[in-house]
């Protein structure tokens, strides 16, 4: 339920973005960019399986992928275009995130499709807050042993998931970046394996405008 | 180009938004083992059984002859099939064993046997017991190869459950299935027996491991026992599976030979009750006692006699 009540406000902010772009002539009212980014990843896992106990640790690696930012109107009245209060980015980002535990690195690489909404607070400030998809391409290694559960990883392979991501991000007028954001993952890794990735994630990025 | 870009982020967006659903996809379960740690400890097997110097058998567990205990293990799933087996040989009755194996999650009946064999390294050169249709619980048996073991064919047997829903460590106890029955023959020393004979007509032919039972045939025992009667007592000790009214009859017989004197006499082999059956040749008088050991007046006598391993 509260799961679902995230996606259910994320889709309202996303509505609201792409209204106060559709109430408008869309050139005028639009400023659309493409980007890059990349950063390191602090990721973990919330373990909520009563059948495995063990204290998970934070994993450090990367993410890196394309992005395309939406910015809505203008702030002011004479103000260029894609200055508003409003945005919406859409990414697509190779992300690799995992724990650790008892010294093992454990290893989940994704594909992410975070549709992330912005509030611009100043021009160059935003808050963002939105859902992603994830698909799992991989894990390493294909199989551990964990407070003696033997868990066929390899098996996660192909699995989709969702989750929200809330954060902030700085824009400077030349198109750098630079954000942090928190990924909470809201799907379990399997019915069995009640394990939900979260990921401190810091990026920089560029925008070609 | 502009316009490229913000219609492909658009489309990905609605893409992600309607493949959103209420309910986040869970996947599909993993098969995930569980270690399950067993820990087996067989000292109750021997732990009461005695000599006829009212002396521990096997004292600490240890084998006194170079047998050596195998530890036979088998994991059955909620269907009655074995999904796994395994035999350990250990130097004696005081050496736990430690077994791991890793399973799914279920419902399980775990069985280990514990007897005593003669080996070299893993290949077992004699053996009283022989375990038969090992892949299914329902009909695991435990056959009695009907060899005279004496003490030495002590068997114990532990059936447990267990529901595996995370790593597990259990302890399991083996207890004797059986019991050691002492057939013991006093006053020998009247001068004109010659021979003593002694039979019973019961057998165990196999353990139900599932049921918890012996298997007991009736017919066909061949238990016939000519001793020459030149010492002051004999005795005789043989394992018993659970068995009700076993006949022991007895007779003492001249040189002719002719009997001297016969008699009979009814009791009851159950699990884990060691008894001493005192047969009084010169009077016919005998006794059947569930206890551990002879009395001392027994020991003494016994020093003066002789029996057989």
């Amino acid at each position: 339920m509260k799961q679902k009540r995230l996606i259910m406000l994320t889709l309202l902010m996303s509505a609201m973005c792409l209204a106060s772009y559709a109430q408008g002539e869309a050139p005028k009212q639009l400023k659309s960019s493409f980007g890059v980014k990349a950063g390191m990843n602090l990721s973990t896992i919330s373990n909520g399986d009563a059948s495995i106990h063990f204290s998970p640790a934070m994993k450090a690696d990367f993410h890196m992928g394309l992005l395309a930012n939406l910015h809505f109107g203008y702030r002011d009245e004479g103000a260029p275009v894609g200055t508003g209060w409003f945005g919406l980015q859409p990414e697509l980002l190779y992300s690799r995130q995992g724990f650790a535990v008892d010294g093992e690195a454990i290893g989940f690489d994704y594909l992410t499709l975070p549709v992330m909404a912005k509030l611009y607070v100043t021009r160059n400030i935003n808050i963002e807050a939105g859902p992603y998809l994830s698909y799992l391409l991989s894990t390493s290694p294909a199989t551990t042993v964990i407070d003696d559960a033997e868990i066929p990883l390899s098996n996660l392979k192909s699995k989709t998931g969702i989750g929200v991501g809330i954060g902030a991000e700085y824009e400077t007028r030349q198109g750098l970046t630079v954000g942090v954001r928190y990924n909470l993952g809201l799907s379990d890794m399997a019915n069995n394996l009640q394990w939900k990735s979260n990921t401190l994630a810091v990026s920089v990025g560029w925008l070609f405008f | 180009m502009k316009n490229i870009i913000t219609s492909i982020a658009l489309i990905a967006g609605m893409l992600f938004f309607t493949s959103c659903n209420d309910k986040p996809d869970p996947g599909k379960d993993l098969d995930i083992k569980y270690q399950l740690t067993v820990s087996i400890n067989t000292k109750n097997v021997v732990k009461d059984l005695k000599d006829l110097d009212n002396t521990d058998a096997f004292p600490g567990g240890t084998i006194d002859d170079g047998s050596h205990v195998r530890v036979n293990f088998f994991i059955y799933d909620a269907d009655g099939a074995n999904v796994y087996e395994s035999t350990q040989i250990v130097d004696d009755f005081s050496k736990s064993v430690e077994i791991k194996n890793s399973l799914k999650p279920g419902d399980y009946t775990l069985v280990v046997a514990a007897d005593m064999v003669e080996n070299t390294g893993d290949k077992i050169e004699f053996a009283c017991w022989e375990f038969k249709n090992t892949d299914d619980l329902e009909n695991l048996r435990i056959v009695d190869l009907q060899y005279n073991g004496f003490k030495y064919k002590a068997m114990g047997v532990s059936k447990s459950t267990i529901n595996l829903e995370k790593a597990e460590s259990v302890k399991i106890n083996v207890e004797p299935v059986g019991a050691l029955i002492t057939f013991y023959f006093s006053n020998l020393y009247v001068s004109e027996i010659a021979y003593l004979y002694y039979t019973w007509d019961k057998n165990s032919d196999y353990y139900l491991v599932n049921e918890e039972k012996s298997n007991v045939s009736n017919t066909d025992v061949e238990n016939e026992y000519e001793i020459e009667a030149k010492y002051t007592g004999f005795y005789d000790q043989r394992y018993f599976l659970p068995v009700q009214n076993v006949t022991l009859t007895w007779a003492t017989l001249d040189a002719k030979p002719a009997i001297i004197k016969q008699g009979s006499t009814t009791f009851n082999a159950q699990q884990a009750v060691n008894q001493i059956i005192t047969v009084d040749v010169r009077t016919g008088n005998t006794k059947v006692e569930t206890k551990s050991a002879i009395s001392l007046e027994d020991i003494e006598k016994s020093r003066k006699m002789q029996g057989k391993k």
